[in-house]
Parts: structure tokens; C-alpha cells; sequence
């Protein structure tokens, strides 16, 4: 090959080299790279690397305070401008971790349960005001059993508690208790040693529904011998809501479906599978935003595939307008709109792009609690704040 | 994974373009005549300087064409590293290419990067020991904001001074103004990106 042939040989690799480049290299997503940091807005304070990075279990409001269990239990004043801070007194040495919480109005009254510091469960604090009471039934939980989580529906304090088997590898079987008079946790004979695990217990103020596994469990009172068993569910919820009277419940799965019931739980029409880039997004919670908060009831569904990161996807969360209660006819386009709430940019560049375990909404003010990206707040004054960092300097 | 490959390729094709130009036959024969003096001359054709260069680049803002408005960057100051090579075709012009990255960090805490790779001449003025060289740029630049990234235009004009203690070596400060036109089919995205970048750089007079 002469050289001058080879030289043009070398130009014409480069230049194919370079254009294939250009062409491969262009991912484009719907909001230019530009557009998309011009359009950028403060996140609100800074915060320590550790908060940053954090996987907030719970968020709750406890007089003019807001509670969050963020490894330890932290606390900071509802005022919008103030700053999360380590709680100092504690009810003990071995209330090392805030594990979960949950508040009645009965006080109003914030019940924790902690682990101490080899993770082994402490046992349930009250806390009414700023002061704490004496530890909730000492023997709670028996002896080889784990609190899993508080839950709280109707102003019920519930507590699920697993049990490991000796065998290899161990069963682990579930337990739900309720308290009783503030002082006194009783299981409930029909939900004791389920092989599912509950996520969650909802009220219309007369009757109460919790799930677990493919089970859904219902009665209007609560005692030791409550709860019986409806028709089985379509899949395992991940989370379940009482919407109203029209809407009845509404549950949410792993696989990118939302469920509605209308007749107690004879049958679930589920809505389309939303999924992102093909992915179906695994649901996590589901919370309702009543009218009262800014003129819109809407649901957001929090999504988090850090269950099933090969198979389901996370991307925030997605909000639908509840006013059509037809959840049959849902689209994924009726959350692509993120505003009021946020906006395209502030979602993206908050926690869209995220796993959420939790959405709260306390008062006006709506909290995510996400896996590993820290907790984020988003405030209705006259308008949302979009979503802003939570801090802790 | 598929965005190093693409940083591998354009590297690759950057050193090729380097290795093209610095064999490149130019036809110096009436300009190398010119400059057959007894007269020292900084520069002379055939003359080959690499360069490696480091600084702080600064948003500017991004225009938007459809509004004529200019946004804020949101962009803290960002780390730029980079090379350059020119080959001398006289006394004072110099062509050749430049590749660099600068890392950048939004005010929302998004990592922005953004990679010129370009090809660029200079004219140089020689002070002796110093030369101020101002300079030109057109290429390609390669953006990149979470899993989202771009390949668009890229324009630079910059200028930079050099003292020169010794033939082997010269030490720069250069500034230098960068435009990054970015298209997309929505034309509602569309933007206009500029850059100032302030450097320090390192020439190895080969």
C-alpha cells in the first residue's frame, strides 16, 4: 500500500470512526441536556453526605415536630426552613435505632419501636409531647420473635412480629398484634404464623382490610379473635388504600398494576401495566392526596424495584388524577405530567430517577422517603414547592 | 457501559486525526523557502507542539433560540483536563487537534460532562521568550448528563499566553470561549451552550 494510499485509508476509518460516534452517541431523553440544566432549580439546603445518601424507614408528625427514623430517630420542627437533627433524649441505652412509628391522635401519641445496637428489637415507646413514657408492654415482643413494623389505621395501633424456625434454612412465619388501651399488645389468633408478610392495614373508620401474601383479611372490630379471610387476591399486594366509598380500595403490586376493589374484595379489575422503558415499575406505596390539600385528589404511587431490581423498575413516582374513578381506563399518560406537584426537571432531578419506598403526606406537606437518595419534602403553600431536599445543616 | 465505548471510539478517532496531521506532507515548499534566513525564528514549518493542558471551565448560560433568552448555566465551576497538538505549516500558523473533558456538577447535584473534540489552528506572535497565540476551534462535542447524552457542533476561540525558557518547553495561561449548539427534534429543547475556560498548560515543543 503506498503511502498516500494509506493515508486516505487512515482518513476515511477516522472519519467513519468519528460520524459512527456521533451517531451511536446520541441517547437522547425527552428534556435536552441544555434545556434540562437550564430549566435546573436549588434543591434547598445542603445536606451532610450521610443524609444525602440515607434510606429514611418512616416519617410522622408529632405536635409542632416531624419524626423521622433515618437509623436513629431524628427530629425537626414543621416550620418549612428548619433542619433535621439526631433526637437527644432517648428513651434508653438500647434505643439505639428507630425502626418504625406511627402516631394517634389519642395523646396525640407517637409510638416507636427501636432496636438497640447489635439490631435486635428493643421494644415500643410512646411519646406524647415532647416526653417519653414508659416502655408499652415490657414483654412485647415474646421472647424469639422480631417487631417487623408498627402499622397504624383508624387510630388502631397494629405490630407485625416475625418468627425464624430452627430449621435450615429457617421459616419465617408472621404474626400481627394490636394495642390494646395503650398499654397491652394481643395477637390476633387468625393472623398469627402466616407465611406472608402484612404491608399494610387500612380503615374506612368502620371496617379494617389487611393484606398479606395473596390474602386479604377484614373486620370492624378489633380484637384476639378478629379478622377473617375474603376471596384471594389477584397477586401479592405491595400496598393497599380505602380511597372512599366510590372507590373503595385500591392496591398496588409488584408488577406495575394498580388494583381496585368495589365489592369487598370479590374481584380486582387492574389497571394497564405501567412500566418504564418496557420494564413494568414495581410499586412500593400508594398514597392519597385528598382535595383538601390543593383542590385535586390524586394518588401517588411510590415505586421501588429494589426487590426485584432484574425484573421491575423504580423511577419515583407516578401521580394519577383520582377524579376518574375508572381506574380501568388509566393510561400512563395521565402521569407524565408531573406539575402541580413538580415538574419535569425538578422530578428528574430529585427522585424520579430514584427508588421510593414511601410517600407521606403530613398536614400539606408530602415526604419521600427513598432508598439510598435521602428524604425529600415537597410543601403546598399556595402552590407546591416542588420537591427539595431534606437537611441536616 | 455503551458511553465508554463511545468515549474509547472518539479518543481513537482523535489520535488518528493527531497522527494524520502530523504526517501529513504540506506542500511548505514556497513558505519553508521564505524563511531560509539567517533570522531566528520561534516557530518554524514542521514544527510540532503537544500540549496538555488543565484549568476551570465556567458555564455561561444556554440560549435558547425560539425565546432569544438566555437561562442561567446552574453549573458550579468545572474541572477541564485535556491535549492538543499542532503542526507548525509556518512561521506563525499552526493546525492540528484538541480533545478535552470537563467534568462539571449542577446546583442540583447532576454530573454534567462534556467532551470538545475539535480540530485547531493557531496564529502565533512571537515576543520571544514569549508567543500569544490565539486560536480557533470547530469539531464535535460530546455531552453527557446522567444516562441521557448528546454529540453536537462545537466553536472555540481562545487565546493564550506562553513564555518559552527553553526549545523543548513553554508554560501557558489561556482563556478561551466556547459555543455548543444543541439540536434535538423537539425544537423546543434546543439550545445554545457557552463555556469559558481558563487553563494552564504544559507544551512540549517537539
Amino acid at each position: 500500500m503506498t503511502g498516500a494510499r494509506m493515508k486516505s485509508t487512515l482518513r476515511f476509518i477516522s472519519i467513519a470512526i468519528l460520524t459512527s460516534a456521533v451517531l451511536y452517541g446520541c441517547k437522547n431523553g425527552p428534556i435536552g441536556i441544555f434545556a434540562s440544566l437550564g430549566g435546573e432549580t436549588s434543591l434547598g439546603t445542603d445536606a451532610s453526605k450521610g443524609f444525602k445518601s440515607a434510606s429514611p424507614s418512616f416519617v410522622v408528625e408529632l405536635g409542632a415536630n416531624y419524626y423521622a427514623g433515618i437509623g436513629k430517630l431524628w427530629k425537626r420542627s414543621t416550620t418549612a426552613a428548619s433542619v433535621w437533627a439526631p433526637l437527644g433524649t432517648l428513651p434508653n441505652a438500647d434505643t439505639v435505632y428507630a425502626d418504625s412509628a406511627v402516631t394517634v391522635s389519642t395523646g396525640p401519641t407517637m409510638y416507636v419501636s427501636f432496636k438497640d445496637s447489635q439490631g435486635a428489637t428493643a421494644g415500643v415507646w410512646p411519646m406524647t409531647g415532647t416526653s417519653w413514657g414508659t416502655r408499652v408492654d415490657p414483654a412485647f415482643p415474646p421472647a424469639g420473635t422480631t417487631l417487623e413494623k408498627l402499622l397504624v389505621a383508624n387510630n388502631q395501633v397494629f405490630a407485625v412480629c416475625s418468627t425464624a424456625s430452627a430449621a435450615t434454612p429457617p421459616v419465617v412465619t408472621y404474626t400481627v398484634y394490636f394495642l390494646s388501651g395503650g398499654t397491652t399488645f394481643t395477637a390476633i389468633t387468625s393472623l398469627s404464623d402466616m407465611a406472608a408478610r402484612p404491608i399494610g392495614i387500612t380503615s374506612d373508620g368502620t371496617n379494617y382490610w389487611l393484606a398479606a401474601g395473596t390474602k386479604l383479611y377484614t373486620d370492624t372490630v378489633i380484637a384476639a379473635g378478629s379478622f377473617a379471610a375474603l376471596p384471594d387476591t389477584p397477586i401479592a399486594f405491595t400496598s393497599l388504600v380505602y380511597a372512599d366509598a366510590t372507590l373503595e380500595l385500591i392496591a398496588t403490586g409488584g408488577n406495575g398494576k394498580i388494583y381496585q376493589t368495589t365489592d369487598n374484595g370479590t374481584t380486582w379489575p387492574a389497571s394497564a401495566t405501567f412500566d418504564k422503558s418496557g420494564t413494568a415499575y414495581y410499586f412500593s406505596k400508594a398514597v392519597l392526596v385528598p382535595a383538601a390539600v390543593d383542590g385535586t385528589r390524586r394518588l401517588l404511587v411510590a415505586t421501588d424495584a429494589r426487590y426485584l431490581p432484574a425484573l421491575s423498575a423504580s423511577g419515583g413516582y407516578l401521580d394519577f388524577d383520582v377524579t376518574n374513578p375508572a381506574i380501568l381506563t388509566w393510561s400512563a399518560t395521565q402521569n407524565v405530567n408531573k406539575t402541580p406537584i413538580s415538574d419535569a426537571i425538578n422530578f428528574d432531578t430529585t427522585i424520579g430517577n430514584n427508588p421510593v419506598s414511601e410517600l407521606v403526606l403530613l398536614g400539606n406537606t408530602l415526604f419521600a422517603c427513598t432508598g439510598g437518595h435521602g428524604l425529600w419534602s415537597n410543601r403546598y403553600g399556595s402552590a407546591w414547592s416542588t420537591w427539595l431536599r431534606e437537611s441536616d445543616k | 457501559m455503551r458511553f465508554r465505548l463511545l468515549m474509547l471510539l472518539a479518543a481513537f478517532s482523535a489520535m488518528q486525526v493527531l497522527i494524520i496531521a502530523q504526517g501529513e506532507p504540506e506542500p511548505v515548499g514556497a513558505m519553508a523557502a521564505a524563511v531560509t534566513t539567517d533570522t531566528f525564528q520561534m516557530f518554524e514549518p514542521g514544527d510540532n507542539l503537544l500540549s496538555l493542558f488543565a484549568g476551570a471551565s465556567f458555564g455561561l448560560g444556554f440560549l435558547d433560540p425560539l425565546t432569544s433568552t438566555l437561562q442561567a448555566p446552574n453549573l458550579k465551576p468545572g474541572l477541564e483536563i485535556g491535549l492538543s497538538f499542532l503542526y507548525f505549516l509556518s512561521n506563525s500558523w499552526a493546525v492540528g487537534g484538541e480533545l478535552s473533558g470537563i467534568f462539571f456538577t449542577s446546583i442540583a447535584d447532576r454530573s454534567f460532562f462534556l467532551m470538545p473534540i475539535a480540530a485547531k489552528a493557531i496564529y502565533a506572535i512571537a515576543l520571544d521568550p514569549f508567543y500569544i497565540t490565539p486560536s480557533i476551534s470547530l469539531g464535535v462535542a460530546i455531552s453527557a448528563l446522567n444516562e441521557t447524552n448528546h454529540v453536537d457542533p462545537y466553536v472555540g476561540i481562545g487565546s493564550g499566553f506562553s513564555w518559552r525558557p527553553n526549545s523543548e518547553v513553554s508554560y501557558s495561561i489561556k482563556l478561551g470561549l466556547s459555543a455548543v449548539p444543541q439540536f434535538y427534534t423537539d425544537s423546543s429543547q434546543n439550545r445554545v451552550g457557552f463555556f469559558l475556560d481558563t487553563l494552564i498548560s504544559a507544551t512540549y515543543h517537539l
